[in-house]
């Protein structure tokens, strides 16, 4: 192999607009619902209205004599057996509870029939039609009922999620001082815009088409695999657009296999599209938590010991927990810390990941937690978490040292952008004419996660360039990065560069989730790049007519669409060295195995497998970090709190598109704000079902709600993640900025409330 | 959504005269549709008045009549409005959003129903409003929105509208035209309180259509609307208070209160009211008038906050509106 020449960065780093703003911005865009197959049938999903019990029988005269109802499908219905399949984590499915293989309701919002029809007027209307009956039975709606224990079958019991170090109990009690208390976050839904939709077409009995919203190509022919037997590459999934996803489109929920067996009963292509009411159930949730703290400080201030007693609510019979210990087993330095995570089963439906699980709630609980330590120890919440800052060569958790840490420098920077230094401690001490205002802060951390990956870059016979990988973008610039990679790798105009995501039949990558795509799918693409740029220069070093023949390799440059010899114009143009070699386009495919992971990673990717290289190898502790600072404005009458300013900064590794990664960490803390003061999904309690299943009534802030937002990025690159020290952006927003918040209110009015959302009514 | 048929009209002859039950007139459709697609709202025949000249706004007898078919924007936008009736122009901007208050009407908008989730998803067995005698599903369950003001044992759903709420302290009055001929209606009068019969929510009759909203001439030119909720906009009201007072030499010669958010109808307050006529202008006399307002509130746990809010509400917009400093 050719060693490379140098190849100036351009675009990498840089401020770059979304590569797919325009077509977005146009319409031209095509997102799942608005493809356009021939003789399609529409569905309508129906949800059940119980949240446990049976179905005695499903009536479907009168909806079957809707004009143009094709078919009513429901566990009546005969020949629709799938076999079993298990949820996430332990598989690619959102949950293990298959549609209509038996008249058991398990949770509220189940998928219980569908019903198609030549239009979706039809279909809707007849829906209204079925006659249900139900044989309730007793049920758990919330985390809170599900402590009353589970009277109810149950194949895969929870089992609790322990760590342990040093002797938390003695340095409990050898503490100089001691601090209790809970905080409890409650179910909130992901909510993305897009609703989820699946349009399926098959192609004889074995070969299927599928168009869905995903994160995660491989998860639908995984869960395809499993439940009809299917071949995974016979089962060819396009996903272009995603209108954001947020965890609940990474796996496959039920109602996928419905319209893949309503379209094979009908022998058609079926689309179905969710209603905003059931985005909010059979496609996952953020898990409602509670975590019971027992803190010891040491004389001068420093923890001594923390003994955690976490619980976060899960589903009827899948196990994902929601991990809100996590934060608090590494985040300050400490050697005594008991942890035990209880996951209690709820009638609530399968829980899923939303973006930063166990991190976003967990954060909650620990940095409001520290907030009040801080308050005890008398000293102010930065001092206080500097003073417990884990140092830089050892991980409290594993004891490693980390990658690359930066948080004291986020501290700083942080502090000084938002005039911290001003804070004056009490509550209710600074003002606005009779306006409270309140100042809090918190610590931000996420893992680093990486995937293998695989992509692929092809020259054109005008010139321009393709890279393909079968990744996505739901949103957060992936089109527009991967484009910045390839056109600085190869000296190309970034506009010379065609990006294809969003297929399964393109070169095999893992799911878009714990902000692994910029670094992993990033690496891929590099590397097929420069995979690419080599391979060119070798074919024309070795070409006598060349006006590159005989010259040095490291003396190359790529730019200007060719390779040429540093600082002189002896080069040519790549589209030359291409016809010379008498083909019309020229690929470089390249599969890269991320630090810390194996041979065996990329493997299981190409299975289909989950593959994670987890953010704790042999030799680092991987993780990014952040300092968010909130100011608060408070009614002091009607005590509505409005967060008038957020400063965060963070360690997020090599920055790739400054602008497209801060629009993920002001996202996120903008997310934070909404998970502070205003997302709860309300549970009836004498029916089980959500009183709030649309935005009118599940609120998240609104432009009005907002001040000024800052995000700073420290990049560092991480060279102990990846060749390009890229470690994601994704995440680590939303992370600490609700704790931040909830300290600002505090900080405000001098009440605290341990519980999310903080609203006027629990302030008054 | 279920089929219906569908008529549009273009003149009030047209529109009056259609059989009550299973008969809706569509004006803006933000909450007919919305109820529609939601199927609670189960219409036979849908008939269209958007095309009905009804949309002038015109003086009238040092007052306004505003044609029921006037948008939100269109009266929030209105120079008398803004002149002689301020608090109606606030209540009309802090109520939903632009695009919603382009599309609605007046009428709608007075007869726009309650945002309790038991009425609104009919997956919930029990709304006495949706179904009469299947129980009140918010009473025992989840119903921190709800009414603490005019309650009954059947219903505790909040009555949403924030401009009609200002249109009962500017003492408007209705105009319906129907099969029979015209009448008027009081605002105040239109809107009933569920008792045992929560689903008859108004006084309208069969085939009426309401043509006009015609306020008097104001009290005074100052008038304040006040709404407090978990966000900053694009909300319903928690707790909100219209008041319009008439101050002379620091004595109040006459007040208007009326109170959102908290009321099973826009609720007008003659106990406020009676307290500060004739009082002075201090935030003591603020504070009796608030008290009295709340004084027959019935809360529940979850919306017992509700109460010293709206005291508090009260007393911030007769605050602003005497001009009265903190
Ligand atoms: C997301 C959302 C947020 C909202 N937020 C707010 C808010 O913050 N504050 C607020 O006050 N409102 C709010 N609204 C409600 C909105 O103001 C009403 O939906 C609107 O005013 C209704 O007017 P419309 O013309 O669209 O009525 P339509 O939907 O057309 O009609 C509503 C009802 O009135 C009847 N009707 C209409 N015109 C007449 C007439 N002339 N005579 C007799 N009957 C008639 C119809 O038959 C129907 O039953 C919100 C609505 C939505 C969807």
């Amino acid at each position: 192999m050719t060693t490379q020449g140098s190849h100036p960065q351009k675009y990498v780093g840089a401020r770059v607009s979304r590569v797919d703003g325009p077509a977005k911005v146009r319409g031209e865009a095509t997102y799942t619902a608005e493809f356009e197959v021939p003789n399609l049938a529409h569905a309508v999903l129906v949800s059940a209205t119980i949240a446990h019990g049976r179905i005695r029988k499903i009536g479907d005269e009168a909806a079957r004599a809707v004009p143009g109802v094709l078919d009513v499908l429901s566990h009546q219905t005969p020949g629709l057996d799938l076999k079993d399949v298990k949820g996430y984590p332990r598989g690619p499915a959102g949950t293990a509870i298959l549609p209509f293989q038996n008249g058991e309701v398990l949770f509220r919002g189940q998928p219980i029939a569908v019903v198609v029809a030549e239009s979706l007027e039809a279909a809707r209307h007849a829906a209204l039609l079925l006659d249900i009956e139900y044989a309730p039975d007793d049920f758990r709606a919330t985390l809170e009922e599900g402590r009353r224990g589970w009277p109810f079958i149950d194949k895969k019991k929870p089992r609790q999620l322990q760590h342990s170090r040093g002797d938390a109990s003695r340095a409990l009690k050898d503490a100089a001082t001691t601090f209790e208390a809970s905080y409890d976050t409650p179910v909130q839904h992901h909510n993305p815009m897009e609703m989820h939709a699946v349009i399926a077409a098959w192609d004889g009995e074995d070969r299927l088409t599928l168009y869905e919203p995903t994160q995660w190509m491989q998860s639908a022919p995984g869960v395809l695999a499993q439940t009809l037997g299917l071949d995974p590459d016979h089962v060819h999934v396009i996903s272009p657009f995603v209108g954001g996803g947020f965890g609940n489109k990474a796996t496959t929920w039920p109602h996928l296999l419905v319209t893949v067996l309503a379209a094979r009963v009908l022998g058609r292509p079926v689309k179905l599209v969710l209603t905003r009411a059931q985005m909010f159930a059979a496609v996952g949730y953020r898990a409602a938590t509670r975590t019971s703290y027992r803190v010891g400080l040491d004389a001068g201030g420093q923890l001594a010991a923390v003994d955690l007693q976490a619980e976060s609510q899960t589903g009827p019979v899948d196990l994902f927990p929601e991990q809100v210990g996590n934060v608090a087993k590494m985040l300050y330095a400490n050697e005594n810390m008991d942890l035990t995570h209880t996951m209690i089963r709820t009638h609530a439906g399968p829980n899923i990941m939303m973006r930063a699980p166990g991190e976003a709630p967990g954060s909650f609980g620990l940095e409001v937690l520290m907030d009040e330590l801080a308050e005890k120890a008398g000293l102010d919440p930065l001092a206080f978490r500097r003073l417990n800052h884990a140092p830089e060569n050892q991980d409290p958790e594993s004891g490693l040292p980390y990658s690359s840490k930066h948080l004291l420098e986020c501290y700083e920077r942080g502090a000084a952008a938002f005039g911290w230094a001003r804070r004056t401690p009490q509550p209710g001490s600074m003002r606005d004419g009779r306006t409270l205002i309140g100042w809090g802060m918190a610590t931000a951390v996420y893992p680093v996660y990486t995937s293998a990956a695989t992509a692929r870059a092809r020259l054109c016979g005008d010139g321009r360039i393709e890279i393909e990988a079968g990744s996505h973008d739901i949103g957060t610039g992936t089109y527009s990065i991967l484009a910045q990679i390839a056109a600085d790798e190869l000296g190309v105009d970034i506009g010379q560069v065609g990006v294809k995501l969003g297929d399964s039949r393109l070169p095999k990558n893992g799911y878009s989730g714990g902000s692994r795509t910029a670094g992993s799918v990033g690496s891929a693409v590099q590397a097929a790049a420069s995979g690419l740029r080599q391979e060119l220069a070798d074919l024309a070093l070795g070409a006598p007519e060349s006006p590159l023949h005989g010259a040095a390799p490291v003396d190359l440059e790529a730019r200007d669409g060719g390779l040429y010899v540093k600082g002189s114009d002896r080069g040519e143009r790549y589209t030359t060295i291409l016809k010379r070699t008498g083909r019309d386009q020229y690929d470089a495919y390249r599969e890269t195995i991320p630090n810390g992971g194996s041979e065996k990673d990329l493997e299981k990717l190409k299975q289909g497998q989950e593959s994670s290289v987890e953010a704790v190898t042999e030799r680092y502790a991987r993780y990014s970090f952040g300092a968010v600072f909130a100011e608060v404005r408070v009614d002091p009458d009607f005590l509505t709190p409005r967060v008038s300013r957020l400063v965060g900064a963070f360690d997020i590794g090599k920055v790739l598109n400054a602008k497209t990664a801060e629009s993920q960490l002001t996202g996120g803390m903008i997310w934070g704000v909404s998970a502070a003061l205003h997302e709860v999904t309300h549970t009836d309690p004498r029916t089980g079902l959500i009183l709030n299943s649309n935005l009118a009534d599940y609120h998240v802030p609104v432009n009005a709600d907002i001040g000024e937002v800052q995000a700073i990025m420290l990049d560092y690159p991480d060279y102990h993640v990846s060749a390009m020290g890229v470690r994601g952006a994704g995440e680590i927003g939303i992370v600490g900025t609700a704790a931040a918040v909830a300290n600002a209110v505090y900080h405000a009015t001098g009440k605290r409330v341990r519980e999310t959302p903080i609203t006027l009514d629990k302030l008054l | 959504m279920r089929p219906f048929a569908y008529r549009r009209v273009e003149d009030v002859a047209g529109a009056v005269g259609q059989p009550g039950e299973g008969h809706r007139f569509l004006a803006g459709g933000t909450t007919l549709i919305d109820l529609m697609r939601l199927d609670v709202e189960r219409p036979a025949v849908v008939t269209d008045i958007t095309r009905v000249p009804l949309a002038e706004i015109t003086e009238h007898e040092g007052g306004v009549r505003i044609g029921a078919l006037a948008s939100m924007t269109q009266v929030a936008e209105h120079g008398l409005i803004a002149e002689r009736y301020p608090a109606l122009r606030e209540a009309l901007l802090a109520s939903a959003s632009q695009q919603l208050r382009n599309m609605a009407s007046m009428g709608g908008n007075v007869m726009q129903r309650t945002r309790c989730p038991y009425f609104r998803d009919v997956a919930f067995p029990s709304c006495n409003k949706r179904d009469p005698g299947s129980g009140c599903g918010a009473r025992a369950g989840h119903h921190r929105k709800q009414a603490i003001l005019g309650t009954s044992g059947a219903c505790i759903a909040e009555h949403a509208s924030d401009a009609s709420v200002a249109l009962v302290a500017y003492d408007a009055v209705l105009t319906l035209q129907g099969p029979g001929g015209e009448r008027e209606v009081p605002l105040r009068e239109f809107n009933l309180l569920p008792g045992d019969t929560p689903q008859v929510e108004h006084d309208l009759r069969e085939g009426e259509l309401i043509t006009a909203l015609t306020l008097p001439a104001p009290i005074a030119r100052s008038g304040v609307y006040l709404k407090i909720r978990d966000r900053q906009s694009y909300e319903f009201a928690l707790s909100s208070a219209a008041v319009v007072l008439r101050v002379e030499g620091g004595i109040i010669g006459a007040a208007r209160v009326a109170l959102g958010g908290v009321g099973t109808v826009p609720w007008r307050s003659p106990e406020a009211e009676a307290a500060l006529t004739g009082q002075p202008a201090t935030l003591e006399t603020f504070q009796t008038a608030a008290r009295a307002a709340l004084a027959g509130a019935e809360p529940l746990e979850e919306n017992a906050f509700k109460v010293p809010l709206t005291e508090r509400v009260i007393v911030r917009a007769l605050m602003q509106a005497a001009g009265v400093d903190a």
